[in-house]
């Protein structure tokens, strides 16, 4: 006889009309692994459309593996291991689990079903529990039918399918004022020109970068500067959207003490780069301004954060209130149409990579995208390699996203990109009480854990 | 090009029954990279392992995957056949055609379609896999035992008669833990401190046993076979050096009436005290809380009468530190107190008097009074009024086996050293009456069950199955409300004492110690062994073992069996000059210059690590110009679990063995068909 | 300001236990507490609802809840233990969030903890109260019980500010034998008495109940209870309310005490 191939078993089965999905499973080799061995032993049958990975530890699970398993074809999903407290690692799973948390909250507000991932603790001993997880998971796929949403991106380019409707600003549009003739604006953005100069004039700061006006945009735009005499150029940041925290990843500005103009979003920032080492609090000197233009003087850090925490006032997670309202919306969608969204959304994707350039958190010197041993996602701007692009990009944000809509104001398409930050800071501070740029001192996200965690999704 | 040969087994007709496997075979040689397959009746037999020699000779084939039963059966055979070959046993790898699909499917084309898949994933996985070679670690002959009760003394003495110098911690002035309270054992009743004594003074006089008392652990760094132990060794407030244990200070001392912890708050101390008579070390201590000279800055009385100037009150805390290669830990437990508790879900037992009724006392308190050293000599009177009791009643299962007062497990030594308190008052107070309140009677062990009997059929102690409601002062004694179920009725007495034998509790400390070792602790507190049947003294961090009671309720022979058991587990250790590990470990990308590395030091891999394995490290350039701080994998450290990889945004980490780039290749095999 | 509250009497205060009602309402006026009662509102069912039919248990529960509803959104107070008790049953099976109360919890809420205090004009110094529970008062455990089941401090407090002193009564959540009086009076005179005897004993003054049936027995049956104990005098039984009410300086009659059958001496000098 010939081998079955899985294709001409697709054939075969297509002629009975009853689909056979397949299906990858994930699993730790202490647990599951050893758990489905026990289903061997014990002779327990089960459908054969499942294929297992061994990994170490759940731990090991990276999401890309799921994605990338979908975009090869995947019908269903599942990722498996030890009960929480059983780890052979002791806390791997507890880190997964979180993980799962979070990717599942991303999936679900892009529509994907998430009947078709799936998440299990099952034990060395649990081999009955495998059999049957493996059977209904199978009996479920199989009347769900194939996973086409994934493999129909594939046909899908760059060329924007997507009506200009959908293009999305993160906000309403608006006229950038114009440069003020207020004494009072101009009083407080004098002050803070003159506290700039007086620190630079005293050597207590190598450099600040701050904002200046310029004349071609009508939009303050961010500015360096290393002499006191240049100071005269810098203004108030008004509520642009750029984050200067983004700076500090410069190649060229790597002279410290920095000074810096922060707002809100900025402070935030800081706060997540000096939880990940990335800046240290002698790096940088401060000058606060409010988001009504009040400059708050020179101050360190901890008082920095005091003074602009008023700021966070009427924004969700550090997201603006059009921001949450968008989430809001899209995730009152039916899934269909929410796929449909993001389809439309991420088919405008032109991969220039600016939101990445403009992020303060994406700081990476060599950026996952840039790799090709192994290639994490494919660097065609089409259907699959933008889906991964921007998954990917928001679960490494996840819980350090601040919302300054930096990447929204730099993308040329349009793509709303903040979006899924939001959606992530909402599952962050709902499931793990956590808000992004709270404080230097917070644990990250996704390397911390409580045990009582929730897993109610958990099998 | 890769060379893989693959080999596909029958296991007689356990594969071979579901899966085609002479088509698999010539299905596999489709897969690009395979050189050579074969499928054969019994791989793992001898002549299968030639047939794999001869043909990675023979081919020169470079890698090399076994389609067989689950690697956790013979990954170890293959890997060594391959070895001999001359292939490093890590380019061998197993697809699980038996556990994982022959024994489970029945459909014979769907289930050699998919051992297909399996062998396909393997195949991917091993073109990528590089030779490792095992890690090897240098050993510290040296072992720390942690807590100086019976099982850390049982753990030092084995270590140090085998020839390994020990360093033995105990937190209280001396050693003996909670045996030397103890009057007598059961099922012997042979005394305590008869059998206890001899080996603390043997801990005392080994040459190769360094004694801390009055220490505590204060730091762990290292790993298996290479551990830096930080000991606080707390201020004694008496030169041990110049001390000669004359008692002196003690007879001299004016704050005489605190309460001894060792007679169970029974008895009183001085300020400046030693534990109990045959303490080891047999020198004081000065309780600093409680002493005068500490408390208001006068007296000093004890240093005035000091012939040798030993006692030192300006004397500090020392900080000491141990290199060791293993650890064993030895921390014991607590009794379950009736009164308030700080814990919230421990309720104490408001209806037992909340620890307020003066003859509502626990088994260790009954211990106390029983043992000829404590503080009535070995007669048995009670509290309140020093008066003998006529009738006693015993409660068990106090706190045990009871989820209301936060505790479902059994504390497993109860029933037993019930019976023995019964048999040894009844001895004492001959008119005496002994009642016992149970729930069950668990009396298995050796000797056990008859030991029972005899307290209650010999010596007449009356036992009645129920629990006991409320206690409460009335007049002179204590009236206990209770209930016997076995007839039915409601059971009131009134009892001159009420002995309580409340539960066995880990240390109050137990999730501290378990933190700093890096061991698991269940949801009570007790150390968690590293597999309930298998590995019972081992735990989740290499090189640390258990024993006795720190890791569940324990009788002595059976903490004395787990000590000596973890002893011989660090000799098995230390039998080696050095370690071998797995090779699969962590990795952190790095590169010549400019590039160096591309971790930018975020160090979230360090969060996400359970084993504290990440290292910060300093990239120089030529100059010693610090170009930054990245991460660095200690190899000793690291088990492979590889939750750091999958924290990491940009992939700097990786883990041998399973590689990012090989898992996306296994992910591949299965979409190219 | 006024604290709003549904009033749930239940039989027993329309009844024998009338008294109990009416020190409820002379106090609530006292201590400004605003006493809805509700609108047709229908016997709790007590122990024999529950205990023979559960469906008719669980239609008077629902019933009473939708009534009790119509007061607006404010907590459902009662002071018989008993309607307590299936209250809280009801509302855990309609998996509702009504809020249910017993008198003594209302009065031993913080801030009316300090009204109370400041409210009371004839302290009770001096007086020596046996403060009992019964079995069912503080029973099943849970978060909305009125106070630890075992180990309850909530009448010894509610003495303590009024003045008085809570002996040290070990048998203050035994059972009074309950519904026993009728079926098996035997059960009853024995369980209560011994009750009686030990707060006799212990130089209670009074004992103070919060439940009519604990106060039917042991305040009417008290003279065949004391007998079958074999003990001798007798021993007022107050209400808690009632406690309350005389250190707020109410009037006897307001409160109800001439309607006991064991005397109410002065206990103050009032």
């Amino acid at each position: 006889m010939t081998v079955a191939a899985p294709a001409a078993a697709d054939a075969a089965a297509s002629a009975n009309t009853v689909f056979e999905p397949r299906l990858v499973a994930f699993v730790c080799k202490w647990c599951t692994y050893a758990g489905a061995d026990l289903a061997g032993t014990s002779r327990m049958l089960y459908p054969p459309n499942v294929r297992v990975i061994k990994l170490p530890c759940t731990g090991r699970i990276d999401i890309a593996f799921i994605i990338r398993a979908f975009s090869q074809g995947a019908d269903g999903v599942i990722v498996s291991g030890c009960h929480p407290g059983d780890c052979h690692y002791s806390a791997g799973n507890f880190r997964a689990r979180r993980r799962w948390t979070l990717f599942r909250d991303l999936l679900d507000i892009l529509g994907f079903d998430l009947r078709r991932f799936q998440c299990a603790w099952i034990s060395a001993a649990e081999g009955t529990k495998w059999a049957a997880t493996i059977r209904d998971f199978t009996e479920e796929m199989r009347a769900l039918g194939p996973y086409t949403a994934m493999r129909q991106l594939a046909g899908e380019r760059g060329a924007p399918v997507a009506p200009r409707a959908a293009v999305w600003h993160g906000r309403p549009a608006r006229r950038e004022p114009e440069p003020s003739a207020d004494p009072a604006t101009r009083a407080r953005s004098e002050a803070l020109a003159g506290a700039i100069a007086a620190a630079l004039t005293d050597k207590s700061i190598a450099a600040a970068v701050g904002w200046t006006l310029s004349p071609t945009l009508r939009r303050p735009r961010p500015l360096w500067i290393t002499a006191p005499e240049e100071a005269d150029r810098l203004g108030l940041p008004g509520d642009s959207d750029g984050n200067l925290a983004r700076l500090l990843k410069h190649p060229q500005l790597t002279v410290r003490p920095l000074g810096m103009v922060v707002r809100h979003a900025e402070m935030q920032a800081l706060n997540v780069l000096r939880q990940e080492s990335q800046v240290a609090e002698q790096d940088v000197v401060l000058f606060a301004v409010a988001r009504d233009g009040r400059f708050l003087g020179r101050l360190d850090w901890d008082a920095a954060v005091a003074a602009l925490a008023a700021d966070a006032e009427g924004r969700v997670n550090g997201f603006s209130p059009e921001v949450e309202a968008e989430v809001s919306r899209v995730l009152a969608l039916p899934s269909a149409e929410r796929w449909d969204y993001w389809r439309t959304q991420f088919a405008r994707c032109i991969k220039c990579y600016a939101c990445r350039n403009s992020c303060p958190m994406c700081g990476c010197e060599v950026c996952l995208a840039d790799k090709n041993q192994p290639q994490w996602f494919p660097t065609a701007a089409d259907g699959p390699g933008n889906f991964a692009w921007h998954v990917i990009r928001a679960f490494h944000l996840a819980g350090r996203c601040v919302g300054c809509g930096a990447c929204q104001a730099a993308c040329p398409a349009g793509v709303a990109v903040n979006l899924l930050g939001a959606a992530l800071a909402r599952s962050a501070a709902g499931h793990f009480g956590h808000h992004a740029g709270a404080s230097h001192q917070d644990l990250p996200l996704q390397a911390a854990f409580r045990t009582d965690d929730r897993e109610s999704f958990i099998k | 090009m890769a060379r893989i040969g693959v080999f596909i087994c029958h296991c007689g007709e356990n594969i071979a029954r579901t899966v085609d496997c002479s088509s698999l075979a010539k299905a596999v040689l489709g897969i690009p990279g395979v050189r050579f397959a074969v499928d054969y009746k019994y791989t793992c037999s001898d002549p299968g392992q030639q047939m794999i020699l001869a043909a990675i000779r023979e081919q020169r084939l470079d890698g090399i995957v076994v389609a067989a039963c689950s690697p956790s059966m013979h990954e170890a055979t293959f890997r060594k056949a391959a070895m001999i070959a001359g292939l490093n046993p890590y380019l061998c790898e197993v697809a699980n055609i038996r556990e994982h699909c022959s024994w489970v499917h029945d459909d014979k084309p769907a289930a050699t379609a998919k051992s297909l898949d399996l062998i396909r994933i393997m195949v991917e996985k091993v073109k990528r896999n590089q030779e490792l070679k095992p890690i090897k670690v240098p050993i510290t002959r040296r072992a720390l035992v942690v807590g100086g009760g019976i099982s850390g003394i049982q753990s030092a003495l084995d270590l140090a008669n085998a020839g390994i110098p020990v360093a033995l911690v105990e937190r209280e002035p001396s050693i003996g833990g909670h045996m030397a309270q103890l009057s007598e054992t059961f099922p012997t009743l042979d005394c305590s401190q008869c059998i206890m004594t001899p080996r603390m003074v043997e801990v005392a006089q080994h040459p190769l046993i360094t004694l801390h008392t009055y220490s505590e652990i204060e730091k762990v760094d290292g790993y298996i076979g290479n551990f830096t132990v930080t000991v606080r060794k707390k201020a004694r407030s008496v030169d041990l050096k110049k001390c000669t244990g004359c008692g002196t200070c003690m007879q001299k001392c004016p704050q005489k009436k605190l309460p001894s912890s060792f007679d169970a708050g029974l008895g009183q101390r001085t300020a400046i005290y030693v534990p109990f008579p045959q303490a080891v070390p047999n020198k004081p201590v000065i309780d600093r809380a409680n002493c005068t000279r500490f408390t208001t800055g006068r007296c000093g009385v004890c240093q005035k009468v000091c012939g040798p100037g030993a006692i030192d009150f300006e004397q500090q805390d020392e900080l000491v530190e141990e290199k060791v290669g293993a650890v064993v830990l030895a921390t014991g437990f607590q009794l379950y107190g009736i009164g308030e508790q700080s814990e919230k879900m421990l309720k104490g037992y408001p209806e037992y008097g909340h620890g307020h009724i003066k003859d509502v006392i626990d088994g260790m308190q009954f211990e106390r009074l029983a043992s000829a050293s404590g503080p009535t000599a070995g007669e048995i009177r009670r509290p309140s009024d020093g008066t003998v009791p006529k009738t006693v009643v015993f409660l068990q299962c106090v706190g045990s086996r009871d989820p209301a007062k936060g505790i479902s497990y059994c504390s497993k030594i109860c029933c037993m050293y019930t019976a023995k308190h019964t048999i040894l008052y009844k001895h004492k107070v001959h008119d005496g009456k002994a009642v016992v309140f149970y729930m069950d009677i668990r009396a298995a062990g050796k000797g056990y069950d008859e030991f029972t009997r005899r307290a209650i059929e010999d010596d007449g102690a009356l036992y009645l199955r129920g629990r006991v409601s409320r206690l409460y002062q009335d007049g002179g004694q204590v009236v206990v409300s209770g209930v016997d179920t076995l007839s039915g009725r409601n059971v009131e007495l009134r009892a001159d004492l009420v002995v309580l034998a409340t539960a066995v509790r880990p240390q109050p400390d137990a999730r501290t110690t378990a933190q700093l070792f890096s061991v698991g602790y269940d949801a009570s507190g007790f150390l968690n062994e590293a597999h309930p049947k298998l590995r019972p003294v081992e735990t989740a961090a290499a090189g640390v073992f258990l024993a006795g009671a720190c890791q569940a309720p324990k009788d002595i022979p059976e903490s004395v069996a787990q000590a000596s058991a973890a002893a011989s587990k660090v000799q098995i250790l230390f039998s080696k000059s050095e370690l071998e590990r797995e090779p699969t470990v962590a990795r952190v990308h790095r590169a010549a210059p400019p590039l160096y590395s591309i971790c930018q030091g975020c160090f979230a891999c360090a969060g996400a690590c359970p084993y504290q394995a990440i290292e910060h490290e300093e990239l120089k350039d030529r100059r010693g110009q610090v170009i930054k701080t990245v991460a660095r994998v200690n190899p000793g450290l690291c088990q492979g679990c590889g939750t750091c990889v999958a924290t990491c945004r940009n992939k700097a980490v990786d883990l041998d063995g399973y590689t990012d780039d090989q898992v996306f290749a296994e992910i591949a095999a299965l979409g190219a068909n | 300001m006024s604290t709003r509250l549904a009033y749930f009497p239940g039989c027993s205060q329309h009844g024998t236990g009338r008294e109990f009602d009416e020190s409820i309402r002379a106090i609530a006026g006292r201590l400004d507490l605003q006493l809805d009662e509700i609108p047709e509102w229908a016997c709790c069912g007590a122990t024999p609802a529950h205990a023979i039919d559960p469906a008719a248990d669980r239609a008077l529960g629902r019933w009473n809840l939708g009534q009790a509803a119509k007061c607006g959104d404010v907590p459902v107070m009662t002071g018989c233990a008993s309607c307590f008790a299936r209250l809280r049953s009801a509302r855990a099976h309609a998996g509702s969030d009504q809020r249910i109360l017993h008198i003594a919890q209302v009065l031993g809420e913080p801030a009316m903890r300090e009204r109370l205090k400041a409210a009371v004009v004839r302290p009770l110094t001096g007086v020596k109260v046996a403060c009992y529970y019964g079995c069912l008062l503080t029973r099943p455990a849970g978060p909305d019980a009125i106070d630890d089941a075992e180990n309850p401090r909530l009448l010894e407090d509610l003495a303590g500010l009024l003045g008085a002193t809570a002996i040290d009564f070990p048998l203050r959540l035994d059972c009074c034998g309950a519904s026993l009086a009728l079926a098996r009076p035997d059960i009853v005179h024995r369980r209560s008495g011994r009750l009686l005897a030990m707060a006799q004993a212990r130089g209670a003054q009074a004992l103070v109940v919060a439940c009519p049936l604990c106060h039917s027995n042991l305040d009417f049956q008290q003279v065949a209870a004391m007998q079958a104990v074999g003990a001798q005098g007798e021993i007022p039984v107050l209400y808690l309310t009632q406690l309350v009410g005389l250190a707020l300086g109410l009037e006897a009659r307001q409160l109800g005490l001439q309607r006991h059958f064991v005397d109410v001496p002065a206990l103050v000098g009032a």
